[in-house]
């Protein structure tokens, strides 16, 4: 977890606009970021924040105006499409959605889904695929029943550990984690979010996005604050969640809600609110 | 204000629901079973459950607008004292809005796209309450004004499309209390919201609840939403409910299986696992 070793994730500077002329409108601003190997990293922002182009830049799915993308040896941002390809192949990063549809095909079985990304890899044999399959399954906590069974044929909770397992079976170096449990209910939420924490403490470098706390605050080892394009908090998740430095932060976590009120009081959260939307939010 | 009409007694029940049973009629399948819970003036009362849990039918129901196939099949629901089973659409057109009334998650869908959000608050001021054209335009305003939007001339000419959605809210919370109810729904009413937006409008809801003496019921998938206004809490499950109690005692001391893992996903997982210290050093 120790910054000074090489990060798995290095963004550096990275801005991205959206529209051109007056159209124009930058969504990140000098965001920069690092995951250490072996690091639990939350992305916290609302709507606006510019979490969801993060992810995008890293999916290669945005163009990005300035900044680095540095994943090991490669910088993503120069990356052509041919290269792009290969650089999926290789299934170094990972994805799972809040969606799992859109991970899964509605017409491939559960099987033939998870096998899939060893596949595109290439060079491993049937019953290689098949141990790791039951191995990938058996880490979220899935009988081997549900290998023949359609997406459209289990419970959204069973589909979004599919979608876990699948992201987890070509060994990647770094899961990116898109709102997982946020179209869960609350026993799916508890039961995906303990599979998370597991896999952080098996020592796995995820990225989590979200734009709620509380799912976040019990898997990661530290946070980041994105707000209106910038990074405007850094630290271990206690260090922010208890004492919360810039205004935007100390708003927003005094305003999730707990089952204990007025961690922060309502007047503090109205004061925050003036100062954010009196001042620039560098000068804050 | 409400000194002058306090009594040794018990505030009133405003609303009383009785071993409530909901059907499909189409395929049978039962979708409340025996739900009782009640009301009181003053009262705010927390309902929990996921989506499915009969939580939101049986508001539905007690709303008087179950959607088509559903029916109440046993129990009864009273409002003020009067059984609905034997209200008309008079009753209920008389009963809705100024009796009882109700905010849901989507308040973009229940305004009119192509009608600027002003006048859709005067429209119905002068619909039901008979106001004029000049007068439901000010009150309008007034109440604009009331649930904080901060420049209520601007907003008044805008359309729902140009508004965000905790704009939105604000703008339906205006119109549910325009008629003066005595009963508001808030069901998942800031669960679309950006947290930030939706402290604030919890906010509103509370303080709208006080200044004009509403009984409030908050609908929520998530116990901590609850946990924030209610003074007492039932937690749904199945279209059964599985706890009830004041919402201390359900926050530290569950009884069901399933309220205990609502309570532990935020002890173990959520903000509570950080902010306890915190928050107990506070009080």
């Amino acid at each position: 977890m120790s910054l000074d070793q090489n990060p798995l994730l290095d963004v550096r500077n990275l801005d991205v606009s959206y529209g051109h002329g007056a159209k124009r409108r930058q969504i990140l601003d000098g965001v920069s970021f690092r995951i250490a190997p072996g690091e639990a990293l939350g992305l916290i922002g609302e709507t606006g924040s510019g979490k969801s182009t993060v992810a995008r830049a890293i999916l290669g799915l945005v163009e990005t105006d300035r900044g680095e993308i540095l994943v090991e040896d490669h910088d993503l941002t120069t990356l052509s499409r041919t290269q792009w390809r290969e650089f999926r192949r290789e299934g170094i990063v990972q994805y799972v959605f809040q969606d799992p549809l859109r991970s899964l095909d509605p017409e491939r079985t559960i099987a033939q889904s998870l096998a899939e990304p060893l596949e595109i890899a290439g060079a491993l044999g049937r019953d290689v695929i098949r141990e790791r399959v039951a191995a990938s399954l058996a880490t979220v906590a899935l009988d081997a029943d549900i290998l023949p069974r359609f997406p459209g044929e289990i419970s959204g909770g069973q589909r979004q550990r599919v979608a876990v397992a699948r992201a987890l079976i070509t060994n990647p170096r770094l899961i990116i984690l898109d709102e997982p449990v946020s179209a869960l209910d609350s026993a799916n939420r508890v039961n995906v979010i303990e599979i998370l924490a597991a896999l952080r403490d098996s020592g796995a470098t995820l990225l989590f996005i979200s734009h709620d706390l509380g799912s976040v605050a019990g898997v990661t080892d530290r946070l980041i604050v994105l707000y209106r394009g910038q990074v405007v908090e850094e630290g271990p998740t206690a260090e922010v969640l208890r004492r919360p430095g810039h205004p935007y932060s100390r708003l927003l976590v005094g305003s999730a809600p707990t089952l204990r009120r007025g961690a922060v009081d309502r007047a503090e959260r109205e004061e925050l609110r003036r100062l954010l939307t009196e001042h620039d939010v560098s000068s804050l | 204000m409400s000194l002058l009409l306090t009594t040794e007694t018990a505030p009133e029940t405003v609303l009383r629901v009785t071993d409530l049973r909901i059907v499909n009629e189409v395929d049978e399948v039962v979708l409340v079973d025996g739900v009782d819970f009640e009301l009181r003036r003053g009262q705010v009362l927390g309902i929990v459950g996921e989506s499915g849990s009969g939580k939101s039918i049986s508001l539905r129901a007690v709303l008087g607008l179950l959607p088509a196939g559903l029916a109440i099949a046993g129990g009864t629901i009273e409002l003020f004292g009067d059984d609905t089973s034997r209200f008309t659409n008079v009753d209920w057109n008389h009963v809705r809005g100024s009796g009882i009334t109700a905010v849901f998650q989507d308040p973009g869908s229940y305004l009119n796209p192509s009608i600027p959000v002003g006048k859709q608050v005067a429209e119905v001021l002068r619909v039901k309450r008979g106001l004029g054209r000049r007068a439901a335009k000010a009150q309008a305003l007034t109440l604009l004004d009331e649930v904080r939007i901060h420049d209520p001339e601007l907003v008044f000419r805008q359309y729902p499309h140009e508004l965000s959605g905790g704009m939105l809210q604000r703008v339906l919370l205006a119109i549910a209390v325009s008629l003066e109810p005595r009963i508001l729904i808030a069901d998942e009413a800031t669960t679309a919201l950006d947290v930030t937006v939706q402290a604030e409008v919890l906010d509103l809801i509370v303080d709208l609840t006080e200044r004009h003496g509403l009984s409030l019921i908050v609908v929520s998938h998530d116990l901590a939403v609850v946990a924030q206004v209610a003074d007492a809490v039932v937690v749904f499950r199945d279209g059964v409910i599985v706890e009830r109690g004041s919402t201390a005692q359900v926050l530290h001391d569950p009884q069901h299986e399933y309220t205990r893992l609502l309570v532990s996903e935020h002890e173990l997982y959520g903000l509570d696992r950080f902010t306890r210290d915190v928050a107990a050093h506070v009080s």
